[in-house]
């Protein structure tokens, strides 16, 4: 397994903060996802999946800590994790998925995700403190 | 063949000799033997002019462009400091050095402080001290130019800058008017493709349209349709917001149009046409991921009091006999790129009886980010608030629905372009009299 560089990108008003961790393969989305232009915007992490599926011993764990994303960001992710499923094998890809209890629409938006793909996606509810 | 140097004397380097030359000294002495001295001691290095009368040395450092004044405390008809005192307001960079004996002292350290001389020197002087302090004079005054000539400069530049950061905010302004009044052109051309209110009256009792967009023009829009006894409605949400969902948003009513033009009413069917259409659109333009659209039709026949839905990733909100219903739509959007052609949607029926509201919306109000960025209004707020205000008249919930809105927001932007629809079937005994 190669080591992948790790990477930070620091979140706006508009676009969620990524942290990979390169020696975990821990890919970590968190904040608010509504780019300008989406598709640019996470053009960077279809080449990161890319390279880790070409990686002699691919491995991702994702990290899904969004607040709230808009439809088109919903679009363009579920084409991550559509291409994440592509990619890798059964077992090499996985997803944990962060919703607070209340959040009714984020556990739903998971749920889907969770139908329509064959990833392992894990809806993990965090009580409001 | 290599050429070997001629000779390799350890003399000053030309340059230098050459530089110090440009120096004018100006000895002022009233012992001749002195000036010679001094003369011999420094023609090598610097342009030197001698004087044994002050009165004559005056009139050569007014005429003539003088690097540094040199002169004996001791003199008749004037002494060094003298000379100094009456020549220093006049030229303020000539540097003043006094050679003195050890008895004179005490003056011409009064003198220094009055007069700004340099330096003193005592008799008899070093030849080579005195050639040190020259040169250290002439650089120090040389550093004061330079200074004076970067602040110079620099004023210049930022003067320079400050017209030029001018300039650039003047085009921005520009740019940003005519973006601006492009888009208020846009829309007014949007304006044009929501229907109007009044298209329903007769079938409503009242109804509510708070329309919200983030970026004057929308990627929400809305179309109101009265066919005789029964209304259609759509109600959707384009992905992107500003522009991009403005343009897709001409797209999906055009779509609509067209279905409705050809006499298609049932919410399902409008659905699928609408789906269709778009999708083939949106495919065709090869690799574009993350357009579409999300949203609802709804049917309502006054006559048989009966009320058909199909949504695409939306739904529809009732009360009846005050408690809210929510009546989802299928987890799928319009121009989702992997659906099937002719992909089917769910269409609820639903018996009107009891019911006084209904409420077709988009997600921005719900979806809006608090202050923090760190929690969105979510559903469960939303149900609660229209719980609250349902039965208020529609100004009135308009109002709440906005202050509401801004205090859930507080600093942070708008997230996306807000919709809400509202319709109320009849009259009620506490509202609308």
């Amino acid at each position: 397994m190669n080591q992948l560089e790790s990477f930070h990108i620091a979140t706006t008003r508009t676009t969620p903060e990524i942290n990979f961790d390169g020696e975990r393969r821990l890919l970590e989305f968190r904040g608010v996802s509504s780019p300008e232009n989406t598709m640019e915007f996470y053009r960077p992490i279809f080449e990161l999946v890319e390279q880790i599926a070409s990686d002699s011993d691919p491995k991702l764990h994702l990290d899904m800590k969004l607040v709230h994303f808009n439809s088109s960001s919903a679009k363009v992710l579920f084409d991550l994790l559509q291409k994440v499923e592509a990619e890798l094998q059964d077992g090499e890809a996985k997803v944990d998925w962060y919703c607070d209890e209340d959040d009714d629409d984020m556990i739903e938006a998971a749920e889907d995700f969770s139908d329509l793909l064959d990833l392992e996606i894990n809806i993990l509810i965090k009580e409001e403190i | 063949m290599t050429e070997t140097p001629v000779h390799t004397a350890p003399s000053l380097p030309e340059e230098i000799t050459a530089r110090q030359k440009s120096h004018t000294i100006i000895y002022v002495d009233d012992e001749e033997h002195n000036l010679r001295v001094f003369r011999s001691s420094f023609r090598r290095h610097f342009n030197v002019i001698t004087h044994s009368n002050p009165i004559e040395a005056l009139e050569t450092i007014r005429t003539q462009k003088i690097d540094i004044l040199v002169t004996d405390q001791r003199m008749p008809h004037m002494t060094g400091t003298q000379l100094i005192e009456t020549i220093r307001l006049e030229f303020p960079n000539l540097i003043s050095i006094i050679i003195t004996g050890y008895s004179d002292i005490e003056a011409v350290t009064d003198a220094i402080n009055k007069c700004g001389i340099h330096r003193y020197i005592t008799k008899p002087y070093d030849q080579q001290e005195l050639k040190t302090t020259f040169d250290e004079a002439i650089k120090l005054e040389q550093l004061k130019k330079d200074k004076e000539e970067l602040l110079t400069q620099v004023k210049g530049s930022n003067i320079e800058l400050e017209s030029q950061v001018e300039e650039r905010t003047r085009d921005l302004q520009e740019i940003n008017h005519k973006l601006i009044e492009s888009l208020e052109y846009a829309e007014s051309i949007q304006k044009t493709i929501l229907s109007n209110p009044d298209e329903l009256e007769g079938i409503f009792h009242t109804s509510m349209i708070y329309y919200k967009p983030l970026d004057i023009v929308s990627g929400d829009f809305y179309i109101l349709r009265r066919l005789d006894k029964r209304a259609v409605i759509g109600a959707f949400d384009c992905t992107g917001h500003g522009v991009p969902g403005a343009m897709l948003s001409m797209l999906g009513n055009a779509a609509i149009d067209n279905a409705l033009a050809s006499n298609i009413v049932r919410p399902s069917e409008l659905m699928v046409t609408v789906n269709n259409k778009i999708n083939k659109q949106l495919k065709a333009s090869a690799n574009r991921v993350g357009d579409g659209m999300d949203g609802s039709f709804m049917l309502y026949n006054k006559e048989s009091n009966k009320i058909s839905f199909s949504g695409a990733k939306s739904d529809v909100i009732l009360f009846r006999y005050g408690q809210l219903e929510r009546v989802r739509g299928n987890r799928l959007s319009i121009g989702e790129r992997y659906m099937d052609v002719d992909q089917s949607f769910d269409q609820h029926n639903i018996d009107a009886t009891g019911i006084s509201e209904i409420y077709m919306y988009s997600d921005g109000y719900r979806d809006q980010i608090n202050e923090a960025y760190d929690q969105r209004f979510k559903t469960s707020r939303f149900h609660a608030l229209l719980s609250r205000i349902h039965k208020e008249d529609f100004l009135k919930q308009s109002e709440i629905l906005d202050t509401e809105f801004k205090k859930w927001k507080g600093t942070a932007d708008q997230t996306d372009d807000i919709m809400i629809l509202g319709f109320r079937l009849h009259p009620t005994s506490n509202t609308d009299q």
